[in-house]
């Protein structure tokens, strides 16, 4: 009875794993090695690479890949470089009882949907919006933000900027600060201390904040679809548009998921493999 | 200015920069210009009015709040059972295993995460609406949930377990009495950050929601059609209602930091027994 019990404790996360985290990744692949999807009832559609081979012909579909890996390496950059002078301000210069409030602070505007906040961007970047008022005030001509790509990476790392913070807020507050007092003391330079202390120290933040971030940017459909136009399509607006009650090319669909999945991965594992690179930082 | 000083002037400018955005949108939705834009015009309410007799808002807000709710208990109970089934576990390689597959849903891009899970509800023929939409939030929650109760648990004084034991309690009252008033704050913590993360959840919702939309949904697809000072005072409520959530949560996690519950008090533990 006890060991039935401790079996059944141990068994259902384990399945609940397996069905609810892994299943959809298979049911994914699968569809996408289906020649059509959903079939007539009662028939089993034939298996085809159809939909691999689709991607690998047109040139379109591998433009928008292209164009949202770009894209995530821009905004992962963009958001490492913004992001880690602010955890480390946050991690090492505030005093520690006024820390929790001034991360809080910083990931509050993070609360919202990222839906709203691409709207807010709308607002700000728009023809009548408050960028283009203030420069038509100013006697300057408005700029056609909106809809172009400077418009989607603002999205983009308006969305992801807290996927890269809190991994490197988490490492640098592990740092103790007595060891950058140390290496002051025996005569290392602003410039030295960090490249030889505080970046490797962080390296596994780094590490971590790269890859989320990326793989987080490669997934998000918001920004494009509302800060984009039809100049700037990106591989999420691609592969919603195969689930559009019209088209229903759920294999083509599936297929670009798992196209993402793996390519977005091997980029990642790649990003992250930089970090022991960081951990051995030389100051010349 | 120091470099220190530079820094701090620099996590203001980003932290305005932030806020910028939010802060135009509610000042947008208080103007009366018909058309949403500045130069802003007279103040107003009227937006507010017409948002909260639109049938579709009201509809809306009550579905997010149900989803959020229930999600986030779903996600908070297989995020526990996950983690603590992994701490029980014998074999490494399974808890490898358990561990890996429940960060997956972490790791995944949001639009690979959200085709797939609609793909999942068409292969066992569940149709999109709520039921879809609780589950696939719920699995995307719960790896906040196996992470924030796994550093909780990691932080259990396991003296109280084996006193607890030696004081001859079973495995079920060990967790009743012991495991789960220590896990409380991460409980806590966990429920409200799932919660917050369903109601803003917007590319599960878009796929999985069918014709039931949640508000970023709702939102998303009025923008599309253009930009009125209704929708931008529906989102202006919306961005205050996320605001109090997400209070909500940040207070609750902050609970995290207190030492837990159940001290060995020989009178509780009389009692306990």
């Amino acid at each position: 009875m006890r060991r039935a019990a401790r079996a059944l404790f141990l068994a259902v996360p384990l399945i609940w794993v397996a069905v609810a985290h892994l299943g959809p990744l298979a049911a994914m692949v699968r569809i996408s090695l289906l020649a059509v999807y959903p079939g007539p009832p009662g028939a089993t559609p034939p298996w085809s690479v159809a939909a691999y081979a689709a991607f690998l012909e047109g040139t379109g579909f591998r433009f928008s890949l292209w164009r949202s890996l770009w894209l995530a390496v821009a905004t992962t950059g963009a958001a490492l470089l913004l992001a880690y002078p602010l955890a480390y301000h946050v991690a090492l210069k505030v005093e520690p009882a006024r820390r929790g409030r001034r991360l809080a602070l910083l990931l509050a505007p993070f609360w919202t949907s990222e839906v709203l906040r691409m709207f807010a961007l709308v607002l700000l970047l728009a023809n009548r919006g408050a960028v283009n008022s203030l420069l038509r005030w100013a006697g300057l001509a408005p700029l056609p933000i909106l809809y172009g790509n400077g418009a989607v990476l603002a999205g983009l790392l308006y969305a992801v900027l807290l996927t890269m913070l809190l991994p490197l807020y988490a490492a640098l507050e592990r740092m103790r600060p007595d060891v950058l007092a140390a290496a002051a003391t025996l005569g290392a330079r602003a410039g030295r201390r960090f490249w030889q202390v505080t970046l490797p120290l962080s390296a596994s933040g780094v590490a971590a904040g790269v890859v989320l971030t990326f793989l987080a940017t490669l997934g998000i459909f918001a920004a494009p679809a509302l800060l984009g136009g039809a100049g700037t399509p990106v591989f999420a607006t691609t592969i919603v548009d195969m689930f559009g009650a019209a088209s229903g090319r759920w294999p083509l669909g599936a297929a670009f998921g798992f196209i993402l999945l793996a390519a977005g991965t091997a980029a990642a594992v790649c990003l992250g493999a930089l970090a022991p690179g960081l951990r051995r930082a030389r100051w010349p | 200015m120091n470099r220190a000083g530079r820094l701090g002037a620099l996590y203001w400018a980003v932290l305005a920069l932030l806020a910028t955005p939010l802060a135009l949108l509610a000042l947008t939705s208080l103007s009366d210009g018909l058309v949403v834009g500045y130069p802003l015009g007279r103040p107003t309410l009227r937006w507010y009015a017409e948002a909260l007799a639109d049938p579709a808002f009201g509809q809306s807000f009550a579905l997010s709040l149900g989803v959020a709710a229930s999600s986030s208990a779903l996600a908070v109970v297989a995020g526990t059972w996950i983690a603590l089934a992994a701490g029980a576990l014998g074999s490494r390689a399974l808890r490898w295993a358990l561990r890996g597959g429940a960060l997956l849903p972490l790791a995944t891009p949001g639009i690979v995460h959200a085709v797939a899970l609609r793909i999942a509800i068409q292969t066992v023929g569940l149709d999109p609406g709520p039921l879809a939409m609780v589950l696939g939030h719920a699995v995307h929650a719960t790896p906040y949930a196996v992470i924030m109760v796994g550093v909780r648990l990691a932080s259990l004084p396991p003296e109280q377990v084996g006193a607890a034991k030696t004081l001859g309690a079973g495995p079920a009252r060990v967790f009743l009495r012991v495991v789960l008033p220590w896990l409380w704050p991460a409980l806590f913590g966990s429920a409200a950050l799932a919660a917050l993360t369903s109601f803003d959840d917007f590319i599960r919702s878009f796929l999985l929601g069918g014709y039931d939309q949640t508000l970023p949904v709702l939102i998303f697809g009025r923008l599309r059609s253009g930009l009125t000072p209704e929708i931008n005072a529906m989102a202006t409520l919306v961005l205050l209602a996320a605001c109090a959530l997400g209070l909500a949560a940040d207070c609750l996690a902050g609970h995290r930091r207190r030492p837990g519950a159940l001290p060995l008090d020989p009178a509780k533990g009389r009692e306990a027994l």
